[in-house]
């Protein structure tokens, strides 16, 4: 647990500066790790089954499909801002 | 004080949210609602009202937040960035002195440093990614689930209008989240289907939800502060976007006049 809490610590720090590619190279350099937060992220997604997510911007999102996405590991930039906050949720579970 | 809330594209949910809370937040609430909030109208108001605090909700890139109709209010002109919404400055002439809550997308990347440190406001609260939420599961029901990103983000306008400083307000804000996240993740919300999800975008939130400039800016001397209820569930106010057809009538009555 605790080689996880570090490998989502530099996810984190790459996910802030902008270097998505990378956080998820780095995420899935542990397959363990990338499949239970995958995992995770497609299950709060199905928690609102057709439902939709949306911004300020009137930009919407199908929960559906973007739990699809992830299960065929297609990343769309709104995942990222569910990766940084499923790794909060992540330590607040493992306490990592 | 002041609150600009368009109702259209997508903003209709915090702004009918904020309607109903503005006036026990503060009972002098000029509120410009709907078609009302236009960048003339606020701009209006501003002038002849000087009023120490703004919030405002609409669309936002780094370089603009807008109102009605996406139309910008506050620009930096910075055409590389935007050549639309950002084609000239606006309005920054107006925010010197004044402390804003400007709650759009992203404006906290770049307009809100730079309105603290070249066009002197106070304190800007703001965001410097997306803000997001759910949409209502019937189109137009906010309900608890609905609501809750946004009631733990007006708690900056609650603290700020009891007389309370920035830096207290941005604290209020940040643990207003926490225990947002905590009635989902372990009390009473938890048992609520959309939990899960929800809890997720709180968290997002609260990451994205930051204060710019002076932390001891303040808008009103100290007053306990008064009792803010939402009466939940609570139906969207929107705006009735513009029909294509009524768009296209001159053209249809043109063409007939060959």
């Amino acid at each position: 647990m605790q080689s996880w809490g570090r490998l989502l610590n530099e996810v984190e720090v790459l996910i802030r500066a902008g270097r998505y590619r990378d956080a998820l190279n780095k995420l899935r350099s542990d397959p363990n790790l990338y499949n239970y937060v995958v995992a995770s992220m497609i299950q709060a997604l199905q928690s609102y089954p057709g439902g939709q997510i949306a911004d300020l911007n009137g930009n919407i999102w199908s929960t559906t499909q973007l739990a699809n996405d992830l299960r065929v590991g297609r990343w769309r930039p709104v995942h990222f801002n569910f990766l940084l906050a499923e790794i909060g949720i992540i330590r607040r579970q493992l306490g990592v | 004080m002041l609150f600009l809330l368009p109702n259209k594209k997508g903003v209709e949910i915090p702004s009918t949210i904020m309607k109903h809370i503005a006036p026990a937040i503060d009972p002098e609430a000029v509120i410009l609602f709907g078609d009302e909030a236009t960048p003339e109208n606020a701009r209006k108001a501003i002038l002849e009202l000087n009023p120490n605090y703004i919030f405002t909700t609409g669309h936002g890139i780094p370089c603009a937040t807008t109102l009605q109709d996406n139309r910008p209010f506050i620009a930096l002109g910075l055409p590389e960035m935007n050549d639309k919404v950002c084609a000239n400055s606006l309005n920054l002439d107006l925010v010197k002195g004044k402390v804003l809550h400007i709650h759009s997308c992203w404006c906290g990347r770049l307009l809100a440093p730079v309105l603290v440190q070249k066009y002197g406001a106070w304190a800007v609260f703001a965001h410097d990614d997306e803000f997001l939420f759910l949409l209502p599961e019937d189109g137009r029901t906010i309900d608890i689930v609905v609501a809750a990103p946004f009631l733990a983000e007006f708690t900056v306008d609650q603290v700020m209008l009891s007389g309370g400083t920035a830096g207290e307000a941005q604290k209020a804000r940040i643990e207003a989240f926490e225990r947002w996240i905590k009635y989902f993740y372990e009390g009473e919300g938890a048992k609520l289907k959309a939990a899960p999800l929800i809890l997720r975008i709180l968290v997002a939130d609260k990451e994205i939800s930051k204060l710019y400039g002076d932390p001891t800016a303040t808008v009103t001397r100290p007053r306990p502060a008064r009792e803010v209820r939402l009466s939940l569930p609570l139906e969207v106010e929107k705006g009735a976007e513009t029909s294509p057809f009524i768009l296209a009538i001159p053209l249809i009555f043109l063409m007939s006049k060959g």
